[in-house]
């Protein structure tokens, strides 16, 4: 039996700054471990959408072309996946709990930015954290695109907390079928 | 459930990234994550903060057995939808699967009043204590 490492493991990336520890690291009472304990912790990985700091160089062949910028340090910056069409770019990120007027989307040329915050929710007096995984604050992230877009026809959808981006290229940038010409 | 809850996860070679795949769940291969959570006590529930995105509320699965509460999520793929069937990837850095996580809850939780909501790609769940569990404050009356 394979036991997994969490190559994301969220306690150790050190993204999140340690006010926001509340309560974890001194108050974690092993009558509340009783009470709600996870049964696993070997079992399926931590899945992070929004604490990505930390994340490996892509070396996917297929990834030489769009250029990432990594993020500024001490930010977060969520994972996308890009694929395109012959017409489209088409990004898509994960953003769980960031609300659509917390989000602010640019596009100039073909650097695509997204950029957000992710707040906290209003929590009732005498609220006690006993465990806090998901990170919180702002995130950005800058994806440069093989061409350029057409800025005025991109649409965006969020939904159930996926973000996903349609870009279409502009016109100079979609392939072209070329007949040869008869001799 | 229980059965579930103890089967020994092994890594799969073929899994994307960090996903591992569970030999019980095999009606759609790819990973199983975990997802992160929250888990705030106050002095009447526990509540239970899990990102959760891209799940439709109606394939969210809470399940709670004998103090063992399961909450899992199946994920349409959503890379192979018509549009994107022939698309190429430029750029993966995260692959979509379902996820599940498991917890054990004490009888401090009453269980017939567990709610669920999901908003924004987020699933809260409240685990409202039972009367005897509540902090209360004695009067001590006067003799």
């Amino acid at each position: 039996m394979n036991t997994p490492n969490f190559p994301r493991n969220v306690f150790a990336s050190g993204f999140r700054p340690a006010s926001t520890w509340r309560g974890f690291n001194g108050g974690l009472s092993r009558e509340f471990e009783r009470m709600v304990g996870d049964l696993f912790s070997s079992g399926p990985f931590l899945r992070s959408p929004l604490s990505m700091l930390q994340y490996p160089t892509l070396q996917s062949p297929a990834l030489q072309s769009p250029t990432l910028q990594s993020p500024q340090s001490g930010s977060t910056a969520p994972a996308v996946n890009v694929w395109e069409s012959d017409q489209c770019y088409f990004v898509e990120a994960e953003l769980p709990g960031v609300q659509r007027e917390n989000l602010d989307l640019t596009v100039v040329g073909n650097e695509l930015t997204i950029r957000g915050e992710r707040k906290q929710q209003a929590l009732p007096e005498k609220a006690v954290y006993h465990r806090q995984e998901r990170g919180l604050g702002s995130f950005a992230r800058v994806v440069q695109l093989p061409s350029d877009v057409n800025g005025e026809a991109v649409e965006a959808t969020l939904r159930n907390g996926v973000l996903t981006l349609r870009l279409p290229k502009t016109e100079s940038a979609k392939p072209r079928k070329i007949t040869v010409a008869k001799a | 459930m229980n059965e579930q809850a103890q089967t020994s996860y092994t890594v799969s070679p073929g899994a994307y990234r960090q996903g591992v795949q569970t030999p019980a769940e095999a009606t759609r291969g790819g990973p199983t994550y975990r997802p992160e959570v929250d888990i705030i006590e106050t002095p009447s529930e526990i509540l239970l903060v899990a990102d959760i995105p891209g799940a439709e509320p109606e394939n969210i699965q809470v399940d709670f057995e004998r103090g063992t509460l399961v909450v899992s999520a199946s994920i349409a793929d959503r890379a192979a939808g018509p549009s994107q069937a022939q698309a190429s990837h430029l750029l993966r850095e995260y692959a979509v699967g379902n996820y599940k996580r498991v917890f054990q809850v004490s009888e401090t939780v009453d269980s017939t009043k567990i709610e669920a909501e999901y908003h924004d790609g987020v699933l809260f769940l409240h685990l409202p204590k039972v009367d005897a569990a509540k902090p209360r404050k004695i009067q001590v009356k006067t003799a």
